[in-house]
């Protein structure tokens, strides 16, 4: 991809300076917008980041109107990538979408090949779980079996499992269909999922390595989650992840740990309330994600 | 040795879902011209979680002027009894539906208990707007150069 100077040491990175030039990264950005006309913050974000993939959901921003934010001030230009049966998620990239075609697709799902001259070809999957209001744990974990399934069968067609996942799965890293080997098979440790698969019941099921794992809590730096919610009930994370970024073992040699954030400033802005919990004032109630990869 | 089965087991009265799914699948190519086809894929990956059945399957649009580009309809799931049988679709195919062609709503997902209520919970999948928009999309980008 090309590239454009970067200044090395940004506080404007979060709490993080960025330590590296990221020189030669293919990079993506995952935001649920939560149905809000956030078209300057994500063009604020891209601008920032030097996003190439942009992937959003819950966007009611039309096409023409975030590719004129986009396109307003950057180079390369941003062109849409829409799906063909899959209208719930949004893709826009630095290239011709004839780059990022649509695979196999459901209403709320998108599996993607990426494939850049010269660059390593992959699987980019994007999905959006319906809410817990809508559908049970079981339900939910039951979807993880589908995708994952999904996700195995469009890996067999393409001839390797190079596979990301960026999704809002509605469901934190630790829940069953994120950890069953029948659903998605999220470990939180690169060198579990780099042993490939786990035999269960003489069965093989492929892992995928779930780095959200280790942005709960305040222990590490950055955001505790990527959502916010508090209730009355006596069982309360507050913070979860819901919004979530896998990456299959045969991506991890293109992946280093410090190549995913959860962003909580644009560049411009904070992107939290005072609190700390996302600001619904001025954007999501999701925090967008970035992830970058060493095609 | 006594035989004590009964005399008449190999007479098979029940069409297994999947076979209707089939025989619908294999229609939907003569419809487009071959265009599009439709294909039913076995849901892989035995789950042991509560209320989830043994068979199911997904049924699919493939566009092969697309390079296989599949698109997911709807899914079913069912016990070895065949009904009752639980319907997966999209919320805009569901807002469709005429519910009381069903049995029942069961969160996102849509309870058969016949033949007879498949069928028509089918006729109604296969006639919805969304599915109709679907499929004209689907024929576009296939028809579409290059």
């Amino acid at each position: 991809m090309a590239r454009y100077p970067h200044s090395g040491l940004n506080p404007d990175f979060g709490k993080q300076p960025c330590l590296y030039c990221p020189a030669d990264m293919t990079t993506f950005l995952f935001w649920n917008l939560n149905r809000k006309p956030l078209q300057a913050t994500v063009a604020r974000l891209a601008s920032k980041f030097e996003v190439d993939v942009i992937v959003l959901l819950e966007c009611i921003i039309q096409p023409h109107a975030l590719l004129r934010s986009l396109n307003q001030t950057l180079v390369p230009r941003y062109r849409y990538a829409p799906g063909i049966g899959c209208k719930k998620v949004e893709i826009l990239a630095r290239f011709s979408r004839r780059f990022i075609r649509p695979v196999y697709e459901t209403d709320r799902l998108t599996i993607r090949t990426l494939a850049l001259p010269g660059l390593t070809e992959l699987l980019v999957a994007c999905v959006h779980f319906p809410s817990k209001l809508h559908w049970s744990e079981p339900s939910q974990a039951m979807e993880c079996v589908k995708l994952a399934g999904s996700i195995r069968d469009a890996e067999e067609k393409a001839g390797h499992s190079r596979t990301i996942l960026l999704g809002d799965l509605n469901m934190n890293p630790f829940e069953d269909g994120m950890v069953s080997a029948s659903g998605l098979h999220g470990v939180m440790t690169r060198r579990i999922a780099e042993k490939g698969v786990r035999l269960v019941q003489g069965e093989e099921y492929p892992f995928f390595y779930n780095p959200m794992w280790g942005f709960f809590g305040d222990v590490t730096a950055g955001p505790p989650g990527t959502y916010y919610y508090r209730s009355s009930e006596h069982k309360v994370f507050f913070w979860n992840i819901f919004d979530q970024v896998l990456l299959r073992p045969g991506l991890l040699p293109y992946f280093d740990k410090r190549d995913i954030e959860i962003l909580e400033t644009d560049g411009n802005a904070s992107l939290l309330s005072p609190n700390g919990s996302p600001d619904t004032n001025i954007a999501s109630d999701h925090l967008p994600i970035l992830l970058r990869l060493r095609l | 040795m006594t035989d004590l089965w009964p005399q008449d087991l190999k007479r098979v009265t029940k069409k297994a879902p999947v076979t209707i799914l089939k025989e619908q699948a294999s229609l939907l190519g003569e419809k487009t011209d071959y265009v599009l086809q439709g294909d039913v894929v076995a849901i892989s990956g035995k789950s042991m979680l509560e209320g989830y059945r043994d068979f199911a399957y997904s049924f699919e649009i493939v566009a092969p002027a697309l390079e296989g580009y599949r698109y997911r309809l709807f899914a079913i799931s069912h016990g070895v009894e065949l009904y009752p049988l639980r319907i997966s679709v999209e919320d805009e195919i569901r807002a469709d539906m005429t519910l009381s062609a069903l049995a029942g709503v069961e969160a996102y997902h849509l309870m058969v208990d016949s033949e007879e209520m498949f069928l028509s919970a089918l006729r109604e999948i296969f006639n919805s707007t969304k599915t109709r928009q679907i499929i004209e999309a689907i024929l576009a980008q296939s028809q579409t150069p290059d």
